[in-house]
């Protein structure tokens, strides 16, 4: 399985999924998850022939990025969850939920940091 | 006209289902019921206390007390394979119907005493 | 002649649907317009517990994201951490898991087979199809330890080996079985008022199943010979494998295709309990995951996609899932636009959907 990803530039975005688009690529999942150095990495991966292909752009949290809906009518369930779990702004989707789509009761409940492990405590023995 | 075998089939066959509390419900020897806590062999470690996913165990090292929330626990015998000394086994039999005032919780006192060690000879 | 637009909810609760899934139906007359979706009634966030629980005990939480679909869960997490240290797991494992994944699948099916009947309001097909779910289970249950939350796999292997004289006893009884699925399947495939219900209803044309992302019994329904058990994963490289399509593009094709499956299976566990290899079933597993990987196989509704990232800790720092329903709901968009009022249920129960797995 092809465990490459290719890092592109937010411009790039949109050319990136026509050209998939045109050379018969399926789009199989939009991942965003917190990126290494801070910020956000959200990974576009492309299937053909059950061969994987991965781009990625690395965005500041709360920043705008182009919709792929134009190519992939598909992708407005990716870019509405991740609107409404990570607060993204996507520009042009078909379907726009503008945070319903997802109801939660806390904003945005993935855009946190990573909080500490919740593992049972051990007590501390009393000095006896 | 396509199902006519089938219903005949139930006119002339006994009932699937089990009438349940007249007959035992049914039970594989793999089943997982429920946690078997054994109080003589536990060194109160409380690795079974950390890595329970469901949070369901706790061990009072201090008061020797091991407790277990039957409504917690998720029965995937995660603790059992951790379990260093073999004092958590599994049953095959459900635990019973409980009210979480009631019987949920159960508590057992560890009676392991540590074993001395042989005295070094001066 | 058009009539004024009206806006109807459907669900989340509805009788068709056993979980909450709302629709906001735009209708004009009887007939449906657009069809939007909205979900999010239960989001557990259970991805981002991954972070504060040891990745080996993480298994028990990846096969609780979803009910019926729960050992695909698990052994895709599995695979995915095996991929991520470069652990090769023992060739009985392999063939153990897909036994099991095989099983499941037949389980899945038949539930949504009873499930689609009793939409129907076809109440004694209903019961059939799951009296014979139930000896399914029995034999999960028997090899396993658990109905439907299986808990068998780990990292490295799985935890339970079969005996090769029960797996000769499982042969055995899955003539059985497999005689009870041929009279089940004939009233699906040829009863008069269920193909009034299905045939020609949720059309979805093989372009549409490809340019939305549909996924298993929903593209393959559509003519599109998409499956992951056609790569090389767990055992299905040996086994080989061609997959199920039906090309009439509507309801009656994703029900045919999900009935055919069941014979594949049988097929597939019956190839498996003879070639199966003697050996361990698991290896021993040392050190941390550090990387990404994404790891995915098939489940009985479609392609799952596990992106994992650990970094060289016993916490993972990243776990997202890809469900199949999520992918198979623009395809629904598209099949509900157009259709009567009336046949929405069925065409949504079509897809299989499970919020459970949709939302974790």
């Amino acid at each position: 399985m092809n465990m490459e990803v290719m890092q592109i530039a937010v411009s790039e975005v949109e050319k990136t999924a026509a050209e998939m688009k045109n050379q018969g690529y399926r789009l199989v999942v939009m991942t965003c998850t917190p990126a290494v150095g801070g910020g956000f990495d959200i990974t576009y991966s492309f299937d053909k022939d059950l061969a994987l292909k991965h781009f990625r752009i690395t965005m500041p949290a709360e920043s705008e990025i182009p919709s792929i809906c134009g190519s992939f009518a598909g992708a407005f369930v990716y870019e509405n969850e991740i609107h409404d779990l990570y607060g993204f702004v996507f520009n042009g989707m078909t379907i726009d939920f503008k945070g319903t789509f997802i109801r939660t009761s806390v904003p945005y409940p993935f855009k946190k940091e990573i909080p500490e492990p919740t593992v049972t405590k051990v007590k501390k023995e009393d000095a006896a | 006209m396509k199902m006519l075998k089938t219903i005949i089939k139930q006119f002339t066959h006994k009932p699937v289902t089990t009438k349940f509390p007249a007959e035992p419900a049914k039970k594989f020897e793999a089943t997982r019921g429920h946690i078997v806590f054994d109080p003589s062999k536990c060194t109160s470690c409380t690795i079974c206390m950390k890595r329970c996913p469901s949070q369901a165990i706790t061990v009072d090292r201090a008061n020797k007390i091991w407790t277990i929330d039957r409504f917690k626990c998720v029965i995937c015998g995660g603790c059992i394979e951790m379990c260093k000394f073999k004092c958590l086994s599994m049953e095959n039999t459900y635990s019973a119907a409980a009210t979480p005032s009631e019987r949920g919780i159960d508590e057992y006192v560890i009676t392991y005493v540590k074993p001395e060690r042989p005295k070094k000879e001066e | 002649m058009t009539g004024k637009r009206t806006v109807i909810p459907f669900g989340p609760q509805h009788p068709v649907l056993p979980e909450p899934i709302h629709l906001d139906l735009v209708v004009e007359d009887e007939h449906v317009v657009e069809a939007i979706p909205s979900i999010g009634y239960v989001h557990r966030g259970l991805e981002s517990l991954v972070d504060r629980r040891d990745y080996s005990d993480f298994v028990f939480l990846a096969e609780r994201i979803c009910g019926i679909c729960s050992f695909t869960h698990s052994s895709t997490f599995c695979q995915g951490i095996e991929g991520l240290m470069g652990i090769e797991i023992p060739d009985r494992a392999r063939y153990l898991r897909t036994l099991w994944g095989e099983y499941s699948r037949i389980h899945s099916h038949l539930l949504w087979l009873g499930l689609f009947a009793d939409a129907l309001g076809f109440e004694s097909l209903f019961y059939n199809a799951w009296k014979i779910r139930e000896s399914i289970l029995n034999e999960m249950e028997a090899t396993t330890g658990g109905r439907v939350i299986q808990g068998v796999c780990k990292v490295g292997g799985v935890r339970r080996d079969i005996s090769n004289d029960f797996l000769s006893g499982m042969d055995n009884r899955l003539d059985a079985v497999e005689d009870e699925m041929q009279e089940l399947v004939k009233v699906f495939l040829n009863d008069y008022t269920l193909k009034k219900r299905v045939c020609g209803k949720g059309k979805l044309s093989a372009s549409d199943a490809y340019a939305l992302g549909a996924v298993g019994p929903v593209a393959r329904g559509s003519g599109v010979a998409q499956d992951v058990r056609m790569t090389d994963y767990l055992a299905y490289k040996d086994l080989g494998f061609k997959p199920i399509i039906a090309d009439s593009c509507d309801g009656y094709g994703r029900c045919e295709v999900r009935c055919k499956e069941l014979f594949q299976s049988v097929d597939l566990i019956r190839r498996i309990i003879t070639d199966i290899p003697e050996g361990d079933v698991s290896v021993a597993v040392k050190g941390n995951p550090d990387g990404e990987y994404f790891s995915r196989s098939e489940q009985p509704r479609g392609e799952v996609i596990h992106y994992i990232r650990g970094n060289g800790t016993k916490n993972l720092t990243q776990f997202r899932v890809r469900t199949p329903t999520l992918t198979n709901v623009p395809a629904l968009v598209s099949m509900l636009a157009g259709c009567e009022l009336a046949d929405v249920p069925q065409i949504v129960l079509t897809i299989d959907p499970c919020i459970g797995c949709m939302e974790r």
